[in-house]
């Protein structure tokens, strides 16, 4: 993984000293709230319900196990002993004051991390597929690109004041594990005509109040191309994008209100006066080559494709066998496998994790692993490269620890944003909802008989909890002073992108698990086979049968 | 934050610690409590647009302060009329071993164990 040189020690380091400055000059009054406001968002401090919040960058989902300590340490040292890892794969603590959030700062770069641009109208955290360099269905790893546009972005003087916050997503493969579609700006790998590899770029996805699907404005762009390409869409967005309506004001909408054509004329035109002016907007290739080179693959044992030892433990164990079928996929070398740490304990809060679990993890990737651990958008942990020989003796580690919970890509690996627990634009709690949810499905036979079942929760209309994109999606709303939570039916994060639909008038709080109970019941009495998602069951009968259930109606009726 | 839109309600002002980030209320006093039940309540709108302002006037201390309605039970006590503010008076209600809940329960406790020695 990337590993910072001079240059980037000493930006770190930089930021943080001046924020430590910009926050004594709030407290004297040199700078007033207005003021600080923007440049505390910049370096991820948000202020919540009950406390600050700082959001903690970490770059494409990738983390070293001693960097995972820190994050242990930082939440047990500066706040409550725990943090949430978040659907753009960074860290979020609840409980920082404002007096130690530069000592946090500091305690960052000491391991070179950051909360930089995590907040504020600028370029966020680049995310990419959490299986990068270990997918066996990977064209390319992502994560090098992924490294050039965190470093191309980070402190760009030009797109420090965009309109609004801009995302950007890659996949390295075909399968879309980062959820390309939703983002301002989505990458997605491809192969050009004579096998080399590029990019098709799409623009204008996002979620929120109005919720797109990215389109694509170039079928493929050629890797050498990228950044004067990306940088001329953020130059167009930065010209045109509306600044008179905070609600309007992303990407998605300068699509939407002035055509997709019309944007790609405008970034073509820009991206061609860059090429011909000699911009140097592309990184120079010893730089690129220099990055590449982290970003090589272990150098793993090799080991044959099948393990004995693996094999004979799903035959004799059937709490590993049910672990393993959720919790472990494919990797491109033989006899290894990517591992899934599920954050998502029944009854527990999604993608918590405290400071004991935090260093628990990164003791077992270097004992089972290579050191190395992956967040992902769907707010669990994994273990990139773990021998397959291996895997029963990390099970029971995770087991040990509280963290072998078998529901990776189950019913109860919800997704949830920490809604109005936590979040001061919250109008709808949404943790409740996923445990009483998960409480009823658990992680046992039922929810492994149900199969994949993606349920993601928001609690308010920004869809933080990505609920937009849940084969069943819920958002928490207030009605009246009561909270409320719609059901949408049929969103798909995935290459096969798709919005959900909403399914008919909001829902008391203590009515919405009883109702996906039902939901699901629907689901098992019309599909075809234990293969048949419920997302393809949706697409194949429509929603008639799933609005019946939900408000326990005659089908006819709904 | 915005005033709500209501008319001689009875309300409180509630702000954010500027360097700790806790919930802080307005007291009679003019001072900031941790605590709800020392909220002074104000009712006509022309005192809550005062001691609005009187709370905006002290950016050194507090960050975003606002008015909320509440409801006064008949001990006097007020009750935040919103979830989000019932919320902010507590903590969060999936860890209610977190924030201002825990905070109260440890006083009680503390207080207890003091009246028993």
């Amino acid at each position: 993984m990337y590993r910072y040189d001079e240059f980037d020690h000493a930006f770190v380091r930089d930021r943080a000293a001046r924020f430590r400055e910009q926050v004594e000059r709030r407290v004297s009054g040199a700078l007033s709230e207005v003021e600080f406001k923007p440049l505390r968002l910049q370096n991820g401090v948000y202020l919540q319900l009950h406390a600050y919040m700082l959001r903690v960058a970490i770059p494409y989902g990738t983390l070293s196990s001693r960097q995972l300590r820190q994050l242990a340490m930082i939440a047990d040292k500066w706040d409550r002993g725990y943090g949430h890892f978040t659907t753009r794969q960074n860290i979020q603590f609840n409980w920082p004051t404002l007096r130690e959030i530069p000592d946090i700062l500091d305690a960052l770069a000491d391991v070179e991390m950051h909360a930089i641009q995590t907040s504020g109208n600028c370029v966020r955290n680049v995310t990419a597929d959490h299986f990068a360099g270990a997918a066996a269905d990977e064209i390319e790893d992502p994560r090098p690109t992924a490294e050039i546009l965190r470093q191309w972005s980070t402190g760009h003087p030009e797109f420090a004041f965009l309109p609004r916050k801009f995302k950007i997503a890659i996949t390295g493969a075909s399968n879309d594990r980062a959820a390309v579609k939703a983002h301002d700006i989505g990458l997605i790998t491809r192969r050009g005509p004579d096998g080399a590899v590029g990019y098709e770029v799409l623009v204008g996805g996002g979620l929120g109040r109005t919720p797109m699907i990215g389109k694509t404005i170039r079928d493929f762009l050629p890797k050498t191309d990228l950044l004067p390409y990306i940088e001329a869409i953020l130059r167009v967005y930065n010209l045109y994008g509306r600044r008179d309506n905070k609600y309007k004001a992303r990407i998605k909408i300068l699509v939407h209100e002035e055509g997709l054509d019309k944007i790609r004329a405008e970034v073509e035109a820009e991206f061609a006066a860059r090429r011909a002016d000699g911009s140097k907007a592309a990184p120079d290739t010893a730089q690129t080559a220099k990055i590449h080179a982290y970003f090589q693959p272990p150098e793993l044992a090799v080991k044959p494709a099948t393990s004995e030892a693996y094999e004979s433990a799903r035959r004799d164990d059937a709490a590993f066998a049910a672990w393993a079928r959720a919790s472990v996929t494919a990797h491109r070398e033989p006899g290894y496998a990517a591992a899934t740490v599920s954050l998502k304990p029944v009854g527990g809060a999604p993608g918590d994790a405290t400071g004991a679990e935090m260093r628990a993890v990164a003791d077992m990737a270097d004992a089972f692993g290579t050191g190395e651990v992956r967040v992902s958008h769907e707010q669990n942990l994994m273990l990139p490269h773990v021998a397959l020989d291996a895997l029963p003796a990390l099970h029971a580690e995770l087991a040990a620890a509280g963290l072998a919970t078998a529901n990776a890509g189950l019913i109860s690996d919800i997704i949830a944003c920490p809604g109005l627990d936590y979040c001061a634009l919250a109008t709808a709690r949404s943790i409740p909802i996923a445990q009483e949810i998960a409480e009823i499905f658990g992680d046992g036979d039922r929810a492994s008989a149900i199969g994949e079942f993606k349920i993601k929760i928001s609690g308010c209309i920004n869809a933080c909890g990505h609920h937009h994109l849940g084969h069943v999606g819920i958002l928490g709303l207030e009605k009246g002073g009561v909270e409320s939570y719609q059901i949408t039916l049929g969103g798909d994060a995935t290459e096969t992108a798709a919005v959900g639909e909403r399914a008919g008038p909001g829902l008391a709080a203590e009515e919405v698990a009883p109702a996906i109970e039902r939901l699901v019941d629907a689901y098992l009495a019309v599909r075809e086979s234990a293969d048949e998602r419920f997302v393809d069951v949706y697409r194949r009968v429509g929603p008639a049968p799933f609005k019946a259930a939900i408000y326990d109606a005659d089908p006819a009726t709904v | 934050m915005a005033r709500a839109r209501v008319s001689n309600k009875p309300r409180i002002v509630s702000a954010n610690h500027l360097m700790e980030g806790d919930v802080m209320y307005r007291t009679s006093t003019g001072g900031w409590s941790a605590f709800l039940i020392d909220a002074h309540v104000v009712t006509a709108d022309v005192d809550a647009d005062g001691f609005l302002a009187e709370a905006l006037s002290e950016p050194h201390l507090v960050v975003d302060p606002g008015l909320h309605e509440v409801e006064v039970d008949a001990d006097g006590a007020p009750r935040p009329v919103s979830a989000r503010e019932r919320i902010r008076a507590l903590g969060p209600t999936v860890r209610r071993d977190l924030g201002k809940q825990a905070d109260q329960r440890d006083a009680g406790a503390a207080a207890a164990e003091r009246e028993a020695a």
